[in-house]
């Protein structure tokens, strides 16, 4: 017998989750989502090399139909095309994308949204990082727990656990690559000069990748396809835990629909919500007994503004958007030329850096993968010479290449903000998204960065200034805050556990909650937080 | 086939042998010419460029010793250039495509000392071509942009 129904919209990492623990605890589920479905994935058993013999068009999948993931000189902005393949992620709907100034936004309308893309990195955050949030990792704790045995996450309790609080279900590191695995020998041996002087740790990324078969999920088997979606499902992914709901008794998704708005009874509940077929555009409403928001920080706001709007409030504005600042600095480690490029590896950071701040909030966190399967012709063409010298070179440096990740913290400011404007053609308001770094951002980037080269070059790494690339606000996709979570505020707050204070019955289950938004990906504080919530509120 | 097909299709087969010291594979070949034939696949000036743009394409064509020449040019001094475009597509869909990907992916040197080694001569042959790219086609560049110069005012 179901203890009563919650209706979940979105189905990414918080949504699959909550409405989990929401199935565990007794209640049933109902989930609206556009819910764009990926393709299946083509040879699976194939590694990356195996794709290019065995694929009738190999050229079209690496590409794209619309050469999307071909990289011209003209439009070099990044190091790699997005691959094709995940393209559905970013696939739009009707509705006009959100208006952008000083942040570049990002919205998935995928089965298993944004979190299909990532790169499995699962970091908890320590209560040095929860500071100013009304909860500590105690509170925390039992959700990472839980979700660490639901996904699998790999790693180790190595030189980076000083920053990474333990959770339960670890599972033994992936194997480590040729690259990473000098650099690692490498700092062991400068270790005690990386500490002191440069506060810098190294050690092995937590990954939610398996080392070993879990939960009917086989184990990494190092085909070297991750950039392309693993496609033995064993970098776990939502649409995974997506499919596990849709097996269980008392969870019904409901796809195809893009939720509008939702609106609220004489009382201050939300009763109904209007939503439209996203195939033909007709409108369709549902009952809502309660309601849990989790389309993503961006479009979850997008809804709650729009309600707000239908209401007849007077253009809402939310503020304190955060995202972490990425800063991608290529390197080349020199121990590694002329040596033969591994492709069959586990592709995304088996690395990570930590590096201390002057607080330990201020911690900054950065992600080494050593590039190897992605396309090569944008990495190429960035070499100074003729494009024959440059591709000689390369084949040299190939397996010398790495790629730093380097993710900053963010913290809510007044000016950050999302609204909504109408559009004259009378169609649903749009998201405006306004976005200013803080004015010292230029000043600690610098500083980081010529710190990491100084790492870099103690581990023997080359690190180019000229091609060290600050990557737009919106590119991390880490989007956060808007609606905090406080012990006491107004209608744009948040109770601890998620429940919006401007509707009794409206759970906030993503990231539109975050006081604030510590380096480390936030993905799993994403999930352990609704699972929280969803553990709190839906016992 | 049109002359034009055939073109193109001869074209990324020279750029192929050029970057890989062997053909391109038919996959190369057919996605070369749909490129080519589909403007609303890429910006439309990505196929057109200049007729500077057009005489270093013909000379990159015309044999080995004059793609090397203009790869050397368009490699310093055009990076955004018809040919330097022509030349990554060509390079995107070989390193895409077997057997070619295996060649793009073959280490060169054997020794660490090979690759600086290497890596000195590779940089001072390219110096030296580059010069000599600039001695044949400089002229001929300056020339081009004077003659080109009432067609861009005139589209402007």
């Amino acid at each position: 017998m179901s203890k009563g129904e919650v209706t979940v919209i979105g189905s990414g990492a918080s949504s699959v989750h909550f409405a989990r623990t929401a199935l565990e605890n007794g209640w049933s589920v109902v989930m609206l989502d556009v819910g764009r479905r990926k393709p299946a994935a083509v040879l699976p058993d194939a590694d990356l090399n195996g794709l290019k013999t065995g694929l009738e068009d190999p050229a079209r999948y690496f590409l794209g139909e619309d050469y999307g993931s071909l990289i011209l000189p003209s439009d070099q902005d990044e190091y790699y095309g997005f691959p094709p393949n995940k393209a559905y992620i970013f696939d739009g709907i009707d509705d006009p994308p959100p208006r952008a100034t000083g942040f570049k936004p990002l919205i998935s309308f995928a089965e298993g949204g944004l979190a299909e893309a990532w790169t499995g990195g699962s970091y908890p955050f320590h209560d040095g990082e929860l500071e100013g949030w009304p909860i500590c990792f105690d509170d925390l704790s039992p959700a990472y727990d839980r979700v660490a045995q639901r996904i699998g996450i790999t790693g180790e309790d190595d030189d980076l656990g000083k920053f990474y609080p333990r959770h339960a279900g670890l599972m033994p590191p992936l194997e480590l690559d040729a690259h990473a695995r000098l650099l690692l020998d490498r700092y062991s041996r400068k270790r005690e000069l990386l500490n002191k002087r440069f506060g810098c740790y190294l050690g092995h990324a937590r990954l939610a990748v398996l080392s070993r078969a879990h939960a009917g999920r086989p184990a990494c088997d190092y085909l070297g396809r991750c950039l392309w979606g693993c496609p033995r499902g064993s970098l776990w992914v939502p649409s995974i835990g997506l499919e596990e709901l849709r097996a269980q008794p008392g969870f019904t998704y409901v796809p195809g629909v893009t939720v509008r708005h939702f609106e609220v009874d004489d009382g201050g509940r939300v009763h109904r919500i209007v939503a439209v077929e996203t195939s033909s555009g007709q409108e369709r409403s549902f009952p809502v007994e309660r309601l849990a928001l989790g389309a993503g920080a961006l479009m979850s706001a997008h809804i709650l503004l729009a309600s707000w709007l239908r209401a007849g409030k007077a253009t809402p504005v939310l503020d304190g958007l955060m995202d972490n600042r990425q800063v991608l600095m290529p390197f080349v480690n020199l121990g590694m030329v002329a040596s033969q490029f591994e492709a069959k590896s586990y592709q995304y950071h088996q690395l990570a850096f930590g590096l201390e701040g002057d607080t330990p909030f201020d911690y900054v966190h950065g992600l080494v993968t050593t590039l190897k399967t992605a396309l090569i012709h944008p990495l190429v063409q960035s070499l100074p010479f003729d494009l024959l010298t440059s591709l000689r070179t390369f084949r040299d440096l190939h397996a010398a290449l790495g790629l730093l990740n380097v993710n900053f913290p963010d913290t809510r400011r007044p000016n950050n903000t999302l609204s909504m404007e109408k559009l004259d053609d009378g169609g649903p308001p749009r998201l405006v998204v306004r976005y200013q770094p803080e004015p010292q951002e230029p000043k600690r980037i610098e500083r980081v960065v010529r710190n990491f080269r100084r790492i870099l070059r103690a581990l023997g790494c080359l690190a180019p200034k000229k091609m060290t690339h600050l990557r737009p606000m919106g590119a991390s996709v880490h989007y956060a805050g808007a609606v905090p979570m406080v012990e006491t505020g107004g209608e744009r707050t948040s109770t601890p556990t998620g429940r919006a204070r401007a509707f009794e019955n409206l759970w906030l289950i993503d990231g539109l909650t975050f006081p604030s938004l510590p380096a480390k990906n936030l993905t799993f504080t994403l999930m352990a937080n609704a699972t929280r919530i969803a553990d709190l509120e839906f016992d | 086939m049109s002359d034009q097909e055939a073109q193109w299709r001869r074209e990324c087969d020279v750029f192929a042998r050029y970057l890989t010291g062997e053909p391109a594979p038919p996959n190369a070949l057919r996605h070369y010419v749909r490129w080519h034939q589909a403007p609303e696949l890429h910006a439309p000036s990505a196929a057109r460029g200049t007729g500077f743009d057009r005489l270093l394409v013909a000379v990159g064509r015309s044999s080995w010793p004059g793609l090397r020449l203009a790869d050397a040019y368009s490699g310093r001094l055009l990076r955004t250039g018809l040919l330097r475009r022509k030349l990554i597509l060509v390079l995107s869909l070989l390193e895409s495509t077997a057997p070619t990907s295996g060649l793009i992916d073959q280490v060169g040197s054997r020794t660490k000392f090979g690759f600086w080694a290497g890596m000195v001569i590779r940089a001072g042959w390219s110096g030296c071509v580059f010069v000599v790219s600039i001695g044949v086609l400089l002229p001929l560049h300056v020339v081009c942009s004077i003659a080109d110069r009432p067609v861009e005012e005139e589209l402007r």
